[in-house]
């Protein structure tokens, strides 16, 4: 890890932090404040009408000799009997309706009103402006520790206008910010960091900031949307999303990245898909939570998975032009639940890349559901379940595998199986167990190459071959059924295993026979191959298959000079056709065997 | 490492929350000046609740002046006074003067990032000053035994303070947004107009004090109409002319 990007995440976390508080405080300074008016008088009206006729010459003129109301006034005031009273301030009302004025309501002090601080326009950056400034800071100090990351890659730019976009529909214009916006500031800016650092590392990533706006609009909106009441809950969801978020983006940016011809131009079906899995990412983390590292990895793992098909394959996300949210949880609910309950080591990371390779071979095929919205990604889990439990009971059967085959070689002969099985439409389907069959069939193998007569690099072939065979030959050779276990394959397979076993056992056996590794792996291919196109008889004449190899082992033991890996295998093509018809091969001498090879 | 960046964010979250706290305080001080000040104004009828009103302000511009003192942030000092200042004014505690004073000096250095804040702190104590002359142009002209050297005193303690907010009025013309100098403007249009001009010159009148009260009164509407502003309230014709010697 880089430590420069270290202090850079604090520092911007730090940042954002400050100047959260700091609009916060804005936000509370700016608020309108009360202004209120002078306490109300209420005067005597005798006093009133004092003051009112004494204050000009013009109004004086009014109660002096002459005027119209002089007989309610004294020589310097107003009578005080209430006769003169009320004459004169009716007087005074008269006056003052003819100065154009409403002296009974003037009489009362404005009232209180709410100020703003500043005039429009004229005050400080709104709060929403001083973060989106910040962003900005935060980027150009990206743009410090990686100085190309603008001039040379557009992206960058494209998904910093994505993010302010976003912001910009997080948070209001007045900066009223609950902690609801100030979640969805945080979550905002922790894509865009992760994004920066997957742009960074993606320069040939070349994207719409369309695309860009959408996958996140798509994606943060409707976490933040569902940021929940509970003080705690809310602690859980901050923990989980700072733990989350990162990974999440980069993800996502790199799905796009390996992708980039699905986010081009006007369809936005692969961002609503991709905002579609995020958000589901997001809600399944915060509202379950996250166990353990673990729980986090696995999460992200799976989210990965998922982020393929939904590039690819974005109309399963999607329903009209809406997000199908709930189907992409249920997906990974369902994957995680399966991981947990999984048998070791299909419960750790080994589980996490069958999972995911589960999910990508089903989900590419997932067109070839009956109701492709519905039921891919049950057929995926089942597809995971059933590889890890058979691979952990071939494991469990035969603890000498573990020297052949690593955790990922495992992995790899899942996937073989799924890419090669899918090749044909009708194996995986709901209802199609076939790639079941191959599974198990190769699994028992190995359960019963108790030897170790192959290596990793055989079983992949194996696996191969058998799938491809199934997918060629449906319903022959692999037929499933739950509680058969020795189904056809199987039944050739371990037949060529336990052959090249009672090889080892014969004399001078473990140092001449030529059935183990290389040939061992040929053979069972040859046979898979020959069986598949006439599996009814085959059923009849296993035996026969088996007196085919101890014979040609024999041969091959007693006269190993003569009879090495390629001649065993000749005449194992050339006898195996008449055999799986249900000739036998006889007692093949060295006379004989030479005479097929020479083409007799 | 861990450790440093462990102490790094708990920094950070420390800071966050103190700043939170800050803001929370201050909207919260300002909300409970309205809710306060409405409750006082509308209990009219009921001196208890209203008594409670006012002893709440009174509490209210205490905590906030303590705010003030407290935070860091200069603005935030400013608005704590402003609601300290407002608080006590209604709440007819003296200690306005000391509030508006701490926050108009704050002010000197940071006026354009809080203009409203500084203006009212600029005149609240006058308008306080005025309020107190009302309680006691009330008790006065309420009362049969007043003397005309009393009704003279609240005449010239209402002057006082119409000089000083017209010639307050200059200073913040170009200071403060125009909302606040429009609506300062018609506080000093009910002060001239109607408290000085109207009730407290009829109680002068009444008990037959100065009779150079309306020269005075004069005086202020000259002088406001110098400094443009806006008297409708005052009478329509006989604008004066200044006179020297009342």
């Amino acid at each position: 890890m880089n430590i420069t990007l270290i202090q850079f995440a604090v520092q911007s976390i730090v940042r954002l932090a400050s100047v959260g508080k700091q609009a916060a405080e804005q936000r509370s300074r700016n608020e309108t404040a009360l202004l209120p008016g002078f306490a109300a008088q209420e005067p005597n009206r005798l006093t009133v009408v004092n003051g009112f006729f004494t204050i000009t010459d013009e109004r004086e003129a009014h109660v002096k000799d002459g005027g119209s109301l002089a007989e309610y006034w004294d020589v310097n005031k107003a009578k005080t009997d209430p006769v003169s009273v009320d004459a004169l301030y009716i007087g005074a009302l008269k006056v003052s309706a003819e100065e154009g004025v409403d002296f009974a309501a003037s009489l009362i002090p404005s009232g209180e009103i709410m100020i703003r601080q500043f005039d429009p326009g004229k005050g400080p950056l709104s709060p929403f402006a001083r973060i989106a400034l910040t962003a900005a800071d935060i980027v150009l100090d990206y743009i410090a520790i990686d100085p190309g990351i603008v001039a040379d890659n557009p992206n960058s730019q494209k998904l910093i206008g994505a993010f302010a976009r976003n912001l910009a529909d997080f948070l209001p214009d007045n900066g009223d910010y609950g902690p609801k916006e100030k979640f969805g500031e945080r979550l905002a800016a922790g894509f865009l960091r992760a994004g920066l650092a997957a742009v960074s590392s993606n320069p040939e990533l070349v994207v719409d900031e369309e695309h860009f706006e959408k996958l996140l609009s798509n994606a943060l909106k409707p976490v933040v949307e569902k940021f929940p009441d509970s003080i705690s809950e809310r602690i859980q969801w901050k923990e989980v999303t700072d733990a989350i978020i990162g990974p999440a983006a980069q993800a996502a940016l790199e799905t796009i990245a390996a992708h980039q011809s699905q986010f081009f131009g006007d369809n936005f079906d692969p961002d609503i898909a991709l905002g579609a899995v995020t958000q589901a990412l997001l809600l399944e983390a915060t509202e379950n939570g996250l166990r353990d590292q673990f729980s986090r990895d696995g999460l992200i793992g799976l989210y990965r998975a998922v982020l393929g098909v939904a590039a690819t394959r974005p109309e399963l996300f999607i329903e009209g032009d809406k997000p199908r949210e709930a189907l992409a949880r249920e997906t990974l609910k369902s994957f995680a639940d399966a991981l947990t309950n999984s048998p070791p080591p299909f419960n750790k990371q080994t589980g996490i890349a069958l999972a995911s390779a589960a999910i990508e071979v089903v989900g590419a095929n997932a067109h070839r559901f009956a109701d492709p919205q519905k039921d891919w990604h049950g057929v995926a889990v089942k597809v995971f379940e059933n590889l890890a439990a058979d691979f952990a009971a071939a494991l469990a059967q035969n603890g000498n595998l573990k020297q052949v085959l690593s955790k990922d070689q495992f992995v790899d002969i899942g996937r073989i199986v799924l890419d090669e099985i899918s090749r044909n439409p009708t194996l995986i389907t709901e209802s199609n167990d076939e790639w079941h069959g191959v599974i198990r069939a190769v699994t028992t193998a190995m359960a019963a190459d108790t030897n170790l007569l192959l290596t990793s690099g055989d079983w992949k072939e194996i696996a191969r071959v058998a799938a491809i065979e199934a997918a060629t030959n449906p319903a022959r050779l692999f037929k499933f059924e739950a509680n058969q276990s020795d189904h056809l394959a199987t039944q050739l397979i371990t037949t060529l295993l336990t052959g090249a076993a009672d090889a080892l056992a014969l004399p001078n056996g473990k140092e001449r026979t030529v059935l183990a590794g290389a040939v061992l792996r040929e053979a069972i291919s040859i046979t898979l191959q020959s069986a598949a196109g006439n599996a009814q008889s085959i059923k009849d004449h296993l035996p026969l298959v088996k007196e085919l190899v101890d014979e040609l082992n024999q041969l091959a033991i007693e006269n190993h000079l003569e009879i090495g890996s390629k001649e065993w295998l000749h005449l194992f093509r050339a006898l195996l056709g008449s055999v799986l018809d249900g000739t036998s091969v006889g007692d093949l001498d060295f006379d004989r065997a030479v005479k097929l090879l020479q083409g007799g | 490492m861990k450790i440093f960046l462990r102490l790094l964010v708990s920094i950070a979250a420390i800071a966050l929350l103190a700043g939170c706290q800050t803001a929370m305080q201050l909207h919260d001080a300002n909300q409970q000046l309205t809710s306060s000040y409405y409750t006082m104004v509308q209990a009219t009828d009921n001196p208890a609740m209203r008594e409670t009103a006012i002893a709440s302000l009174r509490d209210l511009g205490k905590a906030s002046a303590a705010s003030a003192a407290k935070t860091k942030d200069p603005l935030n000092k400013i608005s704590f006074y402003r609601v300290a200042a407002t608080a006590a004014w209604q709440a007819g505690d003296g200690a306005v003067l000391e509030y508006a004073g701490a926050g108009s000096k704050i002010c000197e250095e940071h006026w354009s990032e809080a203009p409203r804040d500084c203006g009212m702190l600029t005149f609240i104590d006058d308008m306080a000053a005025v309020d107190e002359t009302t309680a006691e142009f009330k008790r006065a002209d309420g009362s049969g035994n007043t003397t005309a050297q009393q009704a003279n005193e609240i005449f010239g303690k209402y002057e006082v303070s119409a000089e000083n907010m017209i010639s307050n009025y200059g200073v913040l013309a170009t200071r403060v947004p125009a909302d606040l100098l429009t609506v300062y403007g018609k506080r000093i249009d009910d002060l001239v107009c109607i408290l000085i001009g109207v009730n407290a010159k009829g109680l002068v009148t009444r008990k037959d004090g100065d009779v150079n009260t309306k020269c005075r009164f004069g005086n202020l509407w000259f002088e406001a109409q110098e400094a443009d502003i806006t008297l409708s309230k005052c009478p329509a014709s006989g604008v004066p002319t200044a006179v020297q010697d009342c």
